[in-house]
């Protein structure tokens, strides 16, 4: 039993390692109802298991009052959350103007782009100014991805993770995450296959689906620098999340990259901020 | 447990297999049902279930059922009374898949005779709409009502149901939802959860994980790892059923 499982079973905080979420959210949800989102209560769920950092963007679609939302939780926990600008590419006009708000003025270090809810597919030019953005400043980029062929959702057309080869090809500074790996099983095979052909691509854990042998199977295919634990806090829990992690049947160096060191490196981050 | 039409890689079939996983993530005991009493009928189903559970005394049997009136299945209380002879103390049922209703003038009979027994009954949050589960928990408040699966997303819904009922459990596998554990506990109690994994479709390490690091007291974790269920299964066909 390696020492992360040991932990688990004891049911202590992982306190000899540093956790760095890729992948929450901060504010209220309107599709269904999140206990405990304020910053102390969210702030608490992460001591108890003992997760130092996540990088958390708005619940909502419209910017820039969200973003304003998550820069004050970025303000008043500088140590627990770093901040996601959220665009939206239906307006265009302002996605370069306040990226560069976010960034300068309220210290994010991350792009959070939405193409489900957009309904703008994730290679529409109009996400331009996203990647280059990224690509000037080495921020990542984080997307929700998904896809599936056993169920029919129109929207999937616009987020499905083979969609990224354009950008990935034109911008190979840009740095993106791919949010959800693709989630369902399906996804998760397209998300390793265009990760497999662009080393400026990471593939993010979160996803309800808790399959068996995902970990293992991203770690060996891309290599562990290239996986990011992500929970999509606080619409999952980030303990079960966690836990895809630390049972999965992969070394323990490689869950020190998966849970923290790779996204303290993408970020800019010092490893070991708070531990 | 059992074989699928369309596994994904990892899913494991055999009780010996899930007896082995379920020992990795620390877990003792586990209510079973067969794959083929879902996709092919539940009368094999069950009876393929019986025959491979056996040498297993960890996995409990859990059946698949159907009304009686198409005779596939012995009339209700006739079904129940070999279900307490063959040691099975819950059942599913899949009326979306199966294609009957879960209303009273297509199963009424079924669920009285569930009722009468205590037996807890099983309902995948997919296979029943949410005003059909509030009816039946209300038109049968003896019958133990467990909602299998609920996604985070239904979160408003669980609320709802669990205010509205005092026989309806919800089961952890899929209730994913942030602090899910702690507030659901806080309103309602730890007794109306019931731990579960969704094995072997998703790994069970995770689902120990939510429970095990869950800020509510050490017992009220030991209700909903185990105790609430264990409380449930001794229950059925107890002496001290009382018949409707």
């Amino acid at each position: 039993m390696d020492s992360f499982v040991k932990t688990a079973r004891e049911g202590k905080p992982f306190s000899d390692v540093f956790i760095f979420d890729c992948h929450g959210h901060f504010g209220i949800c309107s599709g269904f109802h999140i206990p405990q989102t304020s910053d102390s209560g969210f702030v608490a769920a992460l001591d108890r298991v003992g997760i130092d950092l996540v990088a958390v963007s708005t619940f909502g679609n419209i910017t820039p009052a969200g973003n304003d939302v998550v820069g004050q939780a970025v303000t008043a926990h500088p140590d627990r959350f770093v901040g996601y600008a959220r665009v939206n590419a239906n307006y265009p006009e302002i996605m370069e103007g306040e990226l560069t708000r976010c960034f300068d003025e309220l210290g994010f270090k991350g792009i959070k782009i939405h193409p489900y809810c957009d309904q703008i597919s994730l290679d529409d030019p109009r996400y331009r100014p996203v990647w280059e953005f990224s690509a000037a400043r080495n921020a990542p980029v984080l997307i929700h991805t998904w896809n599936s062929v056993r169920y029919v959702d129109p929207l999937l057309k616009f987020c499905h993770p083979l969609l990224i080869r354009g950008p990935a090809e034109e911008y190979p500074d840009a740095v993106i995450i791919l949010g959800h790996s693709g989630g369902e099983y399906d996804g998760i095979l397209e998300a390793i296959e265009v990760a497999k052909a662009f080393p400026n691509v990471y593939l993010d854990t979160a996803s309800s689906r808790l399959y068996p042998g995902v970990i293992k199977m991203m770690v060996e295919e891309l290599g562990a620098e290239r996986v990011l634990y992500g929970s999509d806090v606080p619409f999952l829990s980030a303990v079960t999340q966690l836990g895809k992690i630390i049972y999965a049947d992969i070394a323990e160096s490689d869950k020190e990259m998966v849970l923290g060191g790779n996204a303290a490196r993408l970020f800019g981050m010092h490893e070991g901020l708070r531990k | 447990m059992g074989k699928l039409a369309v596994p994904l890689p990892g899913y494991i079939e055999s009780a010996e297999e899930l007896a082995g996983i379920m020992r990795q993530a620390g877990i003792d005991q586990a209510l079973v049902f067969h794959a083929e009493s879902k996709e092919y009928h539940p009368a094999v189903g069950n009876r393929r279930l019986q025959d491979e559970l056996r040498g297993f005394p960890n996995l409990h049997a859990c059946w698949c059922v159907l009304p009686g009136q198409t005779k596939e299945m012995p009339p209700a209380r006739e079904l129940v009374e070999i279900m307490r002879q063959s040691g099975v103390r819950a059942a599913r049922v899949y009326p979306n898949t199966h294609n009957w209703s879960l209303s009273e003038w297509s199963c009424g009979d079924l669920l009285s005779a569930l009722e009468e027994q205590a037996v807890p009954l099983f309902i995948d949050f997919e296979e029943a709409s949410c005003d059909a589960l509030h009816s039946l928990c209300r038109n049968h408040p003896r019958l133990p009502v467990v909602l299998a699966g609920a996604p985070f997303r239904l979160s408003r819904m669980v609320y709802a149901l669990l205010a509205g009922t005092s026989n309806l459990y919800i089961d952890t596998s899929q209730f994913q939802l942030h602090c899910g554990i702690e507030d659901l506990t806080l309103e309602f109690g730890a007794e109306r959860l019931l731990f579960g994994t969704f094995t072997p479709h998703f790994s069970p390490g995770p689902s120990v994980m939510a429970v095990k690091y869950a800020r509510i007291s050490d017992e009220e974790k030991g209700m909903i790892a185990g105790g609430n269920l264990r409380r449930l299964l001794d229950s059925a066909f107890s002496p001290g059923v009382q018949r409707s």
